[in-house]
């Protein structure tokens, strides 16, 4: 190692040997040099007491409550992290159901019999569940259009939902506007996601 | 209740490491308010990856840790590395000399070298926090904060020698 053959320890090499840098070999010619050189000695000696001051010094202690106003955040972000978590189980649970009910659809190209028993079933409990929920819904649906749209004399044309599916449109529609206006809302408030790996 | 007891253990653990997760942030950002922002935000980082903390190990230097990555990562997002460190030297240097040095009584000295952290450029404050007071060797450091080996040396000597030159200008 060429910096160990001057005739004096370069402060490079001084810093790396007390920052335990050096590998064995480089360690012990530096420790051998030290032990005849004065000078270099006294310069290890002027930086590792600056090293010791530096790793010694005390932390300030005048430093702001930070306990409470944490404690606040963690309330806020609560509440707030709560209904995000009630919005996105809601947005799921419409997700697999219009899923779900859309396999009968695709069924009709790909046979249920072509999927797993174990996935078949509960499709198929859940196709039941809906198109009874559905029947119930358009049902009402159309009888809350009848009602609001008659008025004295003049009874509008009101267009009939004729089937299930229909609704399930309307449904799945309002399910995308709903996502978008949620998600931008929620993007505003919580900010845009950072990296947070240990960077410079 | 049990959100609320979680939240007031938690706030044990502020009240007891709110002053060295301070000092990181204080000695990495170099500003009073920016620190205090720094630390809360660590807590509450911290909050949210309590699952990820190993509770075998001491909470103290995990909390300390996260706080440097937040700071060091604030800093990477403000691309304060882009700015060329000769032009940050001279604007942040000088106050230290005009100190008086026969300042002997230890309060004063401790002072002295922290001022003269805080006056250091970013980049050298960063290599310094994390060698003297995270012990993280050189080539940790380079991987932290995404800088080639030699960078990280120079970038040491280069503080180490500003630091001994304001604290002893004799050096």
């Amino acid at each position: 190692m060429s910096r160990l053959s001057l005739d004096h320890l370069t402060d490079e090499l001084l810093h790396e040997f007390l920052d335990g840098e050096l590998n064995v070999e480089d360690q012990s010619k530096v420790q051998l040099h030290l032990r005849d050189c004065q000078e270099c000695s006294a310069r290890l000696e002027i930086w590792t007491t600056l090293f010791v001051e530096i790793e010694q010094l005390p932390d300030l202690e005048d430093v702001v409550d930070f306990r409470s106003l944490v404690l606040v955040d963690l309330t806020e972000t609560g509440s707030r992290r709560n209904w995000v978590l009630w919005m996105f189980l809601g947005q799921g649970a419409l997700a697999i159901s219009l899923i779900a009910y859309g396999w009968q659809r695709i069924s009709t190209f790909l046979p249920l019999q072509q999927v797993s028993d174990w996935l078949a079933l509960p499709i198929q409990i859940l196709q039941g569940m809906i198109d009874s929920l559905l029947l119930g819904l358009v049902e009402s649906f159309n009888q809350f259009l009848s009602w609001s749209l008659s008025s004295g004399n003049l009874l509008l044309q009101v267009p009939q939902l004729a089937s299930g599916g229909t609704l399930l449109i309307y449904l799945g529609l309002l399910a995308v506007v709903l996502w978008i206006v949620i998600n931008h809302y929620l993007l505003r408030i919580n900010g845009q996601p950072e990296d947070n790996r240990p960077q410079y | 209740m049990a959100l609320q007891a979680d939240h007031q253990a938690f706030g044990e653990l502020v009240r007891r490491y709110q002053t060295p997760v301070f000092n990181v942030c204080y000695r990495i950002m170099g500003e009073r308010l920016e620190a205090e922002d720094m630390t809360q935000e660590t807590f509450l980082r911290a909050h949210d990856r309590l699952g990820t903390y190993d509770a075998d190990r001491p909470f103290g230097p995990w909390i300390r840790r996260v706080g440097a990555n937040l700071c060091l990562n604030t800093i990477k997002r403000r691309q304060l590395t882009m700015l060329p460190l000769d032009e940050e030297l001279e604007g942040s240097t000088t106050r230290v000399e005009e100190r008086p040095e026969v300042a002997r009584v230890y309060a004063e000295r401790s002072e002295a070298i922290r001022d003269a952290i805080l006056e250091l450029p970013v980049q050298y404050r960063v290599v310094i926090e994390l060698r003297h007071f995270f012990d993280m060797s050189y080539r940790e450091i380079a991987e932290a904060v995404g800088l080639p080996l030699s960078d990280v040396k120079s970038h040491l000597f280069r503080a180490r020698k500003l630091l001994a030159e304001r604290l002893s200008p004799d050096v």
